[in-house]
């Protein structure tokens, strides 16, 4: 079970998350949904570290080991794909060089690319196979289908059912709900600074709504 | 496979199983691809899989082997009368919703063939 219990954050006057609180199992793909603004990256930057705010059990967390997705900037990046599959085995600890090998190839045809000569959309889709590559209980997507055309879109959800297990957890934030809801075990929903709990989106279908319905009428 | 979005989507995918053994497409006996690869084929959760499979089961339309897998269930009779049953509740079901707006069996038996183009 992966938990966040009490989490607490605001930028100068403006608060993000009075006493939010997230509770998901491994083995699950959990929908973050929430109107533009509320919070999601926020959220994600929370849990890693990467800004500072407020957990109860941040001792705890601190222990979970995460996989991120990074968001390159663009910019003048003279490394090639070979040296990231050089660079981050040593950075992260049990990083899956074939996983990345293999499906860099698949996307790149074998070429061996700098990152400054990469689309925008490519981009996206080497940041996604890094992330799966990278040994960990919880990786977090933001917006994994930003800028993607259909073939890469259908590459992560592939890689996604692929990488799945049951000592893992997918988090994954969204505004493309009608397209990964066939993904989604669950939703959560943040709002009025607060999380939702889990809704498993096979009840909510049952309701005769779609999660797409589900999250407008929740987010009125 | 195309899914309705509102309704439960292992409900779906078990149907479908269903008419594909009763349609032959999946043989008596034969063997049912594996959780994740099903998952990977329709592009849908590996758990709403395990429902999926689970609902089959229950259904009395596959058997697990602990150790490789689901299977078709082999019974040749069993299979045939969950068919015939299938073909009843269906046609019982259909043909409420028409009586309904008041169309006679005969009117509605000729529609059919008109259809079918015979």
């Amino acid at each position: 079970m992966f938990e966040v219990k009490q989490l607490n954050k605001c930028y100068g006057n403006k608060i993000i998350f009075k006493n939010a609180s997230f509770k998901a199992e491994y083995g699950n793909i959990v929908g973050l949904l929430g109107k533009n603004g509320v919070g999601k990256t926020t959220f994600f930057n929370c849990i890693t570290g990467v800004c500072d705010s407020s957990i109860l059990n941040a001792d705890e967390i601190k222990h979970t080991r995460f996989s991120y997705m990074p968001r390159f900037e663009q910019g003048e990046w003279n490394d090639t794909i070979s040296d990231l599959a050089r660079l981050l085995p040593v950075i992260s600890d049990g990083f899956d060089k074939e996983y990345f090998k293999q499906k860099t190839d698949e996307i790149f045809k074998g070429k061996n690319l700098q990152l400054k000569a990469l689309s925008t959309g490519e981009r996206v889709a080497l940041e996604f196979i890094i992330t799966l590559s990278r040994n960990a209980q919880v990786y977090l997507f933001d917006e994994p289908f930003a800028n993607l055309d259909s073939h890469y879109r259908e590459f992560i959800k592939r890689e996604l059912i692929s990488n799945y297990s049951d000592d893992k957890l997918f988090i994954i934030s969204s505004h493309d709900i009608a397209e990964l809801e066939m993904l989604f075990s669950h939703v959560a929903i943040i709002k009025d600074h607060g999380i939702s709990g889990l809704y498993d989106c096979e009840r909510i279908r049952e309701s005769g709504d779609t999660v797409n319905e589900f999250f407008m009428r929740e987010t009125i | 496979m195309y899914f309705k979005n509102n309704r439960p989507v292992f409900y779906q995918i078990a149907d479908d199983i269903e008419r594909k053994i009763y349609g032959g497409e999946y043989a008596l006996g034969q063997k049912l691809p594996s959780i994740r690869e099903l998952g990977l084929t329709l592009g849908v959760n590996p758990n709403t899989i395990v429902h999926v499979y689970d609902e089959l089961e229950s259904r009395g339309l596959i058997r697990t082997e602990s150790t490789s897998g689901k299977y078709v269930v082999s019974d040749e009779k069993k299979i045939e009368g969950l068919k015939r049953k299938y073909l009843e509740e269906r046609t019982r079901e259909f043909l409420s919703d028409i009586k309904e707006i008041n169309i006679s069996v005969d009117e509605l038996i000729l529609k059919i063939y008109e259809i079918e183009g015979k």
